[in-house]
């Protein structure tokens, strides 16, 4: 499951960025035209490997109780229903109201309501101060990497016998 | 009785939280000692009170309850009326809840240290403090609700999306996971077990995570002069945050006695969690983007880049530990310890630092008494907080590989084993300590001998980014 919903993830954020117009100039036209189908893809991947996942899943065949099963997947549906309803109603009443906008116009008001901003909004960029960026970059990957390495150690580290 | 200038309310909120921030990290700090040095307060008479056991849960709330949601209350009432275009609805109530807030902030306290402790995390306070608690955040959200009710500006920006959302569900969230505020506690067993963590992992995501993202979406624009990047973005961040967060608490209960789809549920839907973490990441790059300089000269801007880094690893390592089989060899080490405070001290305390240091001065009409300071308490902060984090996330794969190498039997050799880290955990608490003072010094001199504020140089910068 965890592998459909990385794939899933990838794929699916990747093709709404794509298809909101948010990738860098030169692939913009390709996240138009392919990006609802990247996100149509990793929709898809994500519900199939779900029942994939849960019709393959070792709980419910180590306990060979179909009913288990059954039960698990109705209550997972349930708990989805209720989430989406919820949600939706929610996203709903907020458009008819009219105070919902998805679109960039309510950014800019930020800027003039008379609060001022910092004196550093109003500062000129230097030469190579961007490179700044790949601080905190460089920070995330690093600390990932950390992470990652250090649980896979303490997995692999611990005898075969008591490797959960 | 109570004052109606406007901006007053936020302002003693802000005032008042950084007091217990203090005294709540000096709970923690001594917590983190008494891991060290176990029997320090055993046969002294007072400090009985002081034991392990009652230290770490009056830490554990007052700094949750006392100083973010005082921050976050003052976070609000600033800018919630600045995103309406009108002033708070009343100041006089506003500052009712300061007080209510700091006396039930004492009662927390007192009761906790004398050992009444309900036994369920972050809900450990007696009953009759539970139903004061949700008639504070009540008065303070209806406070809101009414803001939002009266504004001239139709739509709504990100940030008043984020904190709306989470004025609506938190009071659902504490309710149900206080037992429904029931003296007789009618849930039991792992029932318990169930509701209380979908309390306790609910409050961050619907109290704690969306205030202080929305604090990031406001400051941002202030900071650096740059619209945000992407509105639709942000949006789509708040809807799938508010739709995932629900189901994954039951991720604290992985490989217990927990119905298995329940489980596999909290497990899907905390990977589900990167997608809104993404849209902050993505949004936070683009705003930035160009205006990285302010970085060398704006502290508030040193704390939400920091924050967004912390925020980046809570939510890498969140949905990575819920996982099966990391939850095998992290749950219940210091892994998790560290993975709450990277979110509520390196992320969320790192947010509120800079809002204070954006906000206070506008309130005041002071500027900030000594840049040196902020530049100290900055470093002192990130400095003491990463040696924190790194000690408890070593030190919890190290626990977690003890226990799992030798099982139960010999159990003290992986507390010995935790020694080293648990020295260089008090150490970089104790550096978090220390720069806290440093920031409430900072603060007192700014309210009583601070240089008046001027909007002058502010105002350009508003030009230029209106441009």
């Amino acid at each position: 499951m965890g592998l459909y919903g990385g794939i899933a993830l990838v794929l699916g954020f990747a093709g709404l960025l794509g298809a909101l117009g948010l990738l860098p100039r030169r692939w913009r036209w390709h996240g138009y035209r392919y990006g609802r189908w990247l996100l149509a893809i990793g929709l898809l991947v994500l519900v199939g490997g779900g029942f994939h996942a849960s019709a393959a899943g070792t709980a419910e065949r180590q306990l060979g109780d179909e009913a288990w099963g059954r039960l698990a997947t109705q209550q997972l549906l349930g708990t989805l229903v209720v989430f989406v309803s919820f949600w939706g109603g929610v996203y709903y009443l907020a458009r008819r109201a009219g105070v919902l906008n998805m679109g960039e116009s309510v950014k800019y008001a930020i800027l003039r309501n008379g609060d001022p901003p910092e004196p550093t909004a109003s500062r000129a960029a230097r030469p190579g101060e961007q490179r700044l960026m790949w601080i905190p970059f460089a920070a995330m990957g690093i600390l990932a990497a950390f992470f990652t390495v250090g649980v896979l150690v303490a997995i692999f580290h611990i005898p075969p016998g008591a490797r959960p | 009785m109570f004052s109606s200038v406007e901006g007053s309310a936020s302002r003693n909120f802000f005032y008042t939280a950084v007091l217990w921030m203090a005294i709540g990290m000096s709970f923690g700090l001594f917590a983190a000692v008494l891991l060290i040095f176990p029997d320090l307060v055993k046969g002294i008479p007072v400090l009985e009170y002081f034991t392990f056991g009652r230290v770490r849960p009056a830490h554990t709330n007052l700094v949750l309850f006392g100083w973010l949601s005082g921050a976050y209350f003052a976070t609000l009432f600033y800018m919630i009326p600045r995103l309406c275009g009108t002033a708070l609805w009343s100041e006089r109530l506003g500052n009712f809840t300061v007080v209510l807030h700091n006396l039930l902030m004492t009662a927390y306290a007192v009761t906790l240290l004398l050992g009444m402790n309900a036994g369920r995390e972050y809900a450990e306070s007696p009953w009759v403090l539970k139903i004061l608690t949700v008639v504070l955040f009540g008065l303070v959200f209806f406070n809101v609700i009414m803001t939002l009710a009266n504004r001239k500006e139709k739509e709504l920006y990100v940030t008043a999306w984020y904190m709306l959302g989470a004025v609506v569900t938190t009071p659902i969230i504490y309710v149900v996971g206080n037992q429904f505020l029931m003296p007789t506690n009618p849930i039991t067993g792992v029932n318990d077990s169930v509701v209380n963590w979908f309390y306790g992992h609910n409050i961050l995501g619907y109290w704690f995570t969306p205030i202080g993202v929305g604090a990031v979406y406001y400051l941002l624009p202030k900071l650096t002069g740059n619209p945000i990047w992407s509105h639709r973005l942000s949006m789509i961040g708040f809807w799938v945050i508010f739709f995932v967060y629900g189901p994954t608490g039951a991720h604290h209960l992985v490989n217990g006695p927990v119905p298995y789809w329940l489980q596999t549920v909290a497990i899907a839907f905390s990977v589900c969690l990167i997608v809104p973490v993404w849209t902050v990441l993505t949004n936070f790059y683009g705003t930035m983007n160009g205006r990285w300089g302010a970085l060398k000269e704006s502290v508030p801007l040193k704390f939400t880049v920091s924050a967004m880094v912390f925020y980046f690893i809570t939510c890498f390592q969140g949905p990575m530990q819920s996982l099966r089989s990391v939850s095998a060899i992290t749950h219940f080490t210091n892994w998790v310890v560290g993975h709450a405070h990277l979110a509520l001290v390196g992320t969320f305390s790192f947010i509120m630092f800079a809002t204070i240091y954006y906000a206070l001065p506008r309130l005041v009409g002071r500027e900030i008494w000594s840049a040196k300071l902020m530049d100290w308490h900055f470093w002192l902060s990130l400095i003491g907080f990463t040696l924190f984090f790194v000690s408890l996330t070593v030190g919890g794969l190290v626990q977690g590989s003890d226990w799992a190498a030798n099982q139960s039997a010999n159990f003290i050799a992986s507390v010995i084993n935790q020694r080293p880290f648990n020295i260089a955990r008090a150490v970089g608490g104790a550096m978090i300590l220390g720069a806290q003072f440093l920031f409430i010094f900072n603060i007192f001199k700014t309210a009583t001998a601070g240089s008046r504020f001027t909007a002058g140089s502010a105002e350009a910068g508003s030009a230029v980014a209106g441009a």
